[in-house]
């Protein structure tokens, strides 16, 4: 029987639906052999590709290119020290060279006033005293010089009270045109009152 | 009333087996005259008689470029003399592959007999391959201006094989015939060797697990899908080509018809 138009027809047809399906097949393993590379490590896909991944589609080989480039994106920024802000020190140390003179000053001014503060809380009485009882008691006074400047402690006379320990009382009077002189106690000898006079 | 496509370049290399071969693919029970210097449509079967289906019958063309020229052609007029014969033998829709150098004469031979053959009830028609280079395509408009007056329709399949075709020029050269374009297609040496093996016939019978075995499992999808797009893309070039060849023709009365509109009408 001749062949018809119909014939030709379906015999096209049929060509078609060989080459969608063999398309079809084709992309499944395709799509099969991606998923299996994508998990593979970097450098066994990067071979695949080196190879030319020819069991892949064009997209599925870029698919597979970009997810290798996307790794080694991830790897690299966790790998390399990201930009950060100098800390306070380092920008500090850094800017030190610059203000050594500044610093220089402000540390000599702070130590010259820490100075001067021990040095008046060193020479600030604790407490004015005097001689327990009615009668002068013996106490060598010296000068800061080593000079003697005097045998007794008045009664009823204030003396400033410098340092009170072990039992000691270390005492300070001024004598006028000379300086304090300074002598040392029992301290119970002594009693508080309330200032230099009453 | 049968008709005889003739498959027609004097220029070689352009896809003219692949085009007789895409319309033995679309009528497959069309016998198969091939002329040519070398036997190339192996894969069909040989017929062991006029106008068996899906048989090829070899003619083998003995003379060279230079006894035809200098003979002024009369070298392979005495060889188609068999080919003549076997086209009056013509029973059901037939193709003809003229191979390269002996296309312009055969047709010269098929101009006087033309008429001759019509009157036996056969129709002739012409599928000309052309591709980029300028020899095919200046030899196309030769021979289809050569069968205008005795062909009863006329096809091109610019077979982008040679590279991307001057459509100006093409619409040039075609004149009034039917034109398809066959895209070029990259195939790889795998690929290639699988086509050789079966030709368009035998992509029809490819099935994935035996070129597993010939090959790969990776490569078997893709062999499968290149070629299957490829028997498809040439079918495709050639379906009017096919379809003029199955159709009805027309009663002898109208056949005889001077050339022009039901030509033109076929050929659209």
């Amino acid at each position: 029987m001749p062949a018809t138009p119909e014939d030709v027809h379906a015999r096209l047809a049929r060509a078609g639906r060989d080459a969608r399906e063999a398309a079809a097949g084709f992309e499944r393993d395709s799509r099969a052999a991606l998923t299996r590379l994508k998990t593979r490590p970097i450098h066994e896909r990067f071979a695949a590709l080196e190879r030319g991944a020819a069991q892949l589609l064009p997209e599925h080989r870029r698919e597979l290119l970009l997810s290798i480039r996307n790794q080694s994106d991830e790897a690299g920024t966790d790998a390399r020290t990201g930009p950060r802000h100098a800390s306070r020190i380092a920008v500090w140390r850094g800017r030190l060279p610059y203000h050594v003179r500044r610093l220089t000053r402000d540390a000599l001014l702070a130590l010259c006033l820490m100075s001067a503060l021990v040095l008046a809380y060193r020479r600030t009485p604790i407490s004015w005293v005097e001689v327990r009882g009615d009668r002068d008691v013996t106490a060598a006074w010296v000068m800061p010089d080593g000079r003697s400047a005097g045998d007794r402690l008045v009664a009823g006379r204030a003396y400033a009270l410098m340092r009170d320990a072990d039992g000691v009382a270390e005492l300070r009077d001024w004598r006028s045109g000379e300086g304090y002189a300074a002598t040392r106690v029992p301290s119970d000898w002594l009693r508080t009152r309330s200032g230099p006079s009453r | 009333m049968p008709r005889v496509l003739l498959v027609a370049q004097e220029t070689g290399g352009v896809g003219k087996s692949t085009v007789t071969r895409g319309l033995a693919e679309a009528v497959p029970d069309a016998p198969v005259l091939e002329i040519e210097s070398v036997h190339r449509l192996t894969e069909f079967k040989a017929a062991t008689a006029a106008n068996e289906p899906g048989s090829v019958r070899y003619f083998e063309m003995r003379a060279t470029r230079e006894a035809i020229e200098s003979s002024g052609g009369k070298a392979a007029r005495s060889e188609l003399d068999d080919v003549i014969n076997a086209l009056y033998e013509v029973a059901a829709p037939t193709l003809v592959d003229i191979g390269a150098n002996t296309s312009a004469s055969l047709l010269g031979v098929l101009k006087d007999e033309a008429p001759e053959l019509r009157k036996a009830g056969i129709e002739l028609g012409l599928v000309v391959v052309v591709a980029a280079e300028a020899g095919s395509l200046a030899d196309a408009g030769k021979l289809l201006q050569a069968a205008r007056d005795w062909t009863g329709a006329r096809f091109v399949v610019a077979n982008g094989v040679r590279g991307a075709i001057d459509l100006t020029i093409l619409e040039r050269v075609v004149g009034d015939a039917a034109v398809t374009h066959l895209r070029a297609f990259e195939l790889e040496d795998e690929t290639r060797g699988v086509l050789a093996a079966g030709q368009l016939r035998g992509i029809g019978r490819l099935d994935r697990a035996s070129l597993v075995k010939q090959t790969s499992p990776a490569q078997a999808g893709r062999i499968l899908r290149d070629l299957t797009a490829f028997r498809l893309a040439v079918m495709e070039a050639v379906k009017p080509a096919a379809l003029w060849l199955v159709e009805e023709a027309p009663i002898p009365a109208r056949a005889s018809t001077p050339a022009g509109g039901s030509k033109r009408a076929r050929n659209t």
